[in-house]
């Protein structure tokens, strides 16, 4: 989409209406962006550090659990905050969507648009805090554009169903959060691989997710390169899931006026 | 060619047992599901083209605002073909996605993005913008701060900065305030000229009259009549009037009104009468004649400014009234509703007619300074108050008369009786003044 388009125009000011409308009239603005997964941070190095006395495997790149839990749990917001906040879009805006003629699916991506934007931020304070603690940032770090890349259109494919479903079905914000709870345990994120054995290699191999994990704690963190594997497991559940998506917006969008 | 054509277009939505229902139809066209169906707009075919203003009207749900959404292409006909060529602008709703904690300029920024500028487009066209919606430095101040009539202005220069070839405008201006509502008119006239197809909805005749070149009349979703501004309105006008009475006499608990039918033109033209163009109420009293007299009592052939002007009205009771009240509307070259008056609004209380009782009614009138166009005077006759009433007998345009040229120039439609007084001169030293020594 070239810059000076006026879909890219719609697209940017959307994103930006998004990210603004979320603090607006708040004092500290997007500085609560950073609050909640602090505070998120905190709280769980808290439980399994000291509380639950978990230690990292020595196969792990770093053994700062704050950090290895950080970069699992950044690719893991991007995508469950946009699909969470995509799937209430169209509902938040159904006067324009019965009222104004413009592309239904730019409010989705914008959607993406604005939560990247913050994404972008977060990774940087990482970036920034994995070099204070013993990991500067290395060639490694190529790798995480690629992967971001890979995890956006993975979000914005299950962004658009969800977003479609919910014109439909308004349980589908409900179903979806309760989902992602379930996703959230499934993804390496708190505990490392090596936790999930015997049957659950089965949840793993099919959580497209957990690539998405491996690479940004590669990137950020060092250590083990992802494999070729990986890197094709997570562009094919990405490509599907946007090919998907596209597809049932664009079918679903016929009806929206009527059922707003 | 910018045109709007609607062919026996429908559209009808479905009351589905479950919301899922309506998702699998959708996914799986073929298989059909038991449900009920709402026709919310049946057979309906229309068309405008360039230069057109197409205005809808009828009672509210009767399916106008439907097919401004399905000209805009937000709705999808259930049968039926809508045909629309042209860059289509639409103002549907006040300020349809202005968020109120945003500046004006932020919501229509992202406003004319939404009508499909870039960002370019917008940088240039937003000088315009502010200027037409004229509302100073609010535009930088957040849209909750805004009065309604802002937000109609913002949203409509928004609207029309995106030089549409389609004009779609439901009920919008209806909310501006008198001087915006000039502007929006004067701009609406000139994309008119400029080749414009406008669909409009209203429910206000006196728009209709003022910028429609063509009126489509929905009632329940079908076209009840379509054709001329004058002749339309005066058909739904009569119409609505004969709803409201019978809704007013079954709320009452009385006997549905007599089903006589509003006696029709030119049968019942009567000496007295001029001019009969359309004529509607109850016939429980009736209009006998109608004047435009001299303070001397003679006909009028031109109105003349600062004349005494009576303007007689004859009326007969053809059943006991209780509280008549008399009066007339005078309509400009326009069609448009002048000004009018009646015993009422006067503090004129009428003593009740008995069947079969003649009254004669006189409006002593001071004509103020009229611009020099042709003016009709409609005069009616109705029973009941100012908030509640029936009309008995209503007659469109029952005399004309011209205004006379005065030998000032009249600006606008009306001169103002006005004394000037100038102060000064000031700021000059006194021995400058040859006088004042």
């Amino acid at each position: 989409m070239p810059r000076s388009s006026p879909a890219f125009t719609l697209l940017h000011q959307l994103a930006v209406r998004d990210f603004k409308q979320r603090y607006v009239g708040s004092v500290l603005g997007w500085v609560w962006s950073l609050v909640h997964p602090l505070v998120l941070l905190a709280v769980y190095t808290f439980l399994f550090r000291h509380a639950f006395g978990a230690r990292l495997p020595p196969d792990e790149a770093t053994d700062s659990y704050p950090l290895f839990l950080l970069a699992g749990l950044l690719p893991w917001l991007l995508f469950s905050e946009t699909v969470t906040r995509a799937a209430t879009c169209l509902t938040d805006h159904s006067t324009l969507i019965k009222t104004s003629v413009f592309p239904s699916e730019t409010l989705p991506m914008s959607v993406l648009a604005s939560t990247g934007f913050g994404h972008l931020l977060f990774v940087a304070v990482l970036v920034l805090a994995a070099s204070m603690w013993g990991h500067p940032p290395g060639g490694m770090l190529a790798l995480l554009p690629p992967f971001a890349f890979l995890l956006g259109l993975l979000s914005l494919g299950v962004a658009l169903v969800v977003a479609g479903l919910q014109a439909y079905l308004r349980d589908t914000a409900q179903i979806l959060s309760v989902a992602l709870t379930a996703w959230f345990w499934a993804t390496p994120i708190f505990l490392p691989e090596a936790f999930y054995r015997g049957p659950f290699e089965t949840v793993l191999d099919w959580n497209p997710i957990r690539y998405a994990v491996l690479g940004y704690r590669a990137a950020i963190l060092g250590g083990q390169l992802p494999g070729r594997a990986d890197v094709a497991a997570l562009s094919a559940f990405a490509l599907a899931a946007l090919a998907a998506g596209w597809v049932f917006f664009r079918r679903a969008k016929r009806g929206f006026a009527d059922v707003m | 060619m910018a045109q709007v054509i609607f062919n026996a277009v429908s559209k009808s939505y479905s009351a589905y047992a479950r919301p899922s229902d309506r998702l699998r139809e959708l996914l799986w066209p073929g298989r059909r599901r038991h449900r009920a169906e709402f026709w919310a707009l049946r057979d309906v075919t229309f068309q405008a083209g360039p230069g057109d203003v197409l205005c809808l009207i009828g009672e509210n749900g009767s399916g106008k605002s439907t097919s401004l959404q399905l000209a805009a292409g937000i709705l999808r006909p259930t049968s039926g073909s809508v045909q629309v060529d042209g860059r289509v602008s639409a103002l549907l709703e006040l300020g349809a996605g202005f968020h109120p904690e945003f500046t004006g300029r932020e919501n229509a920024r992202l406003s004319a993005a939404m009508h499909g500028l870039s960002k370019s487009e917008i940088d240039r066209r937003f000088p315009q913008i502010e200027e037409f919606a004229d509302i100073g430095d609010f535009i930088d101040k957040p849209v909750m701060t805004y009065s309604t009539g802002m937000v109609v202005r913002l949203a409509f220069a928004v609207a029309i900065s995106v030089e549409p070839e389609i004009l779609l405008v439901d009920e919008a201006l209806a909310v501006g305030d008198f001087y915006f509502r000039q502007r929006c008119m004067r701009r609406v006239h000139e994309l008119r000229r400029g080749g414009v197809t406008i669909v409009f909805v209203t429910h206000s005749m006196a728009d209709v009259q003022a910028l429609g070149s063509h009126v489509v009349w929905l009632d329940g979703g079908r076209v009840a009549g379509q054709g001329a501004p004058r002749d339309m309105v005066r058909k739904y006008l009569a119409v609505m009037h004969a709803r409201d009475r019978a809704v007013r006499a079954t709320a009452k608990g009385k006997a549905a009104a007599s089903s006589e039918p509003a006696p029709e033109a030119a049968s019942h033209q009567r000496p007295g009468i001029p001019n009969v163009e359309g004529r509607f109420g109850t016939g429980r009293a009736h209009v006998t004649g109608m004047a435009v007299l001299d303070d001397r009592g003679r006909p009028l052939r031109k109105l003349f400014a600062n004349q005494g002007t009576v303007v007689r009205i004859m009326v007969q009771a053809r059943d006991d009234i209780a509280a008549p009240i008399v009066g007339f509307m005078m309509r400009n070259h326009l069609g448009i509703d002048f000004a009018g008056s009646n015993t009422s609004r006067e503090g004129y209380a009428m003593e009740p007619m008995r069947a079969g009782e003649r009254r004669t009614v006189d409006f002593c009138i001071q004509m103020p300074e009229l611009y020099p166009g042709s003016f009709s005077f409609a005069p009616a006759i109705s029973d009941g108050s100012l908030i509640d009433y029936e009309i008995c007998d209503w007659i469109d345009n029952a005399v004309a008369v011209p205004m006379a040229r005065g030998t000032a120039e009249i600006y606008g439609y009306i001169h103002l009786p006005c004394q000037v007084h100038v102060s000064g001169p000031e700021g000059v030293t006194p021995h400058d003044e040859p006088e004042a020594r």
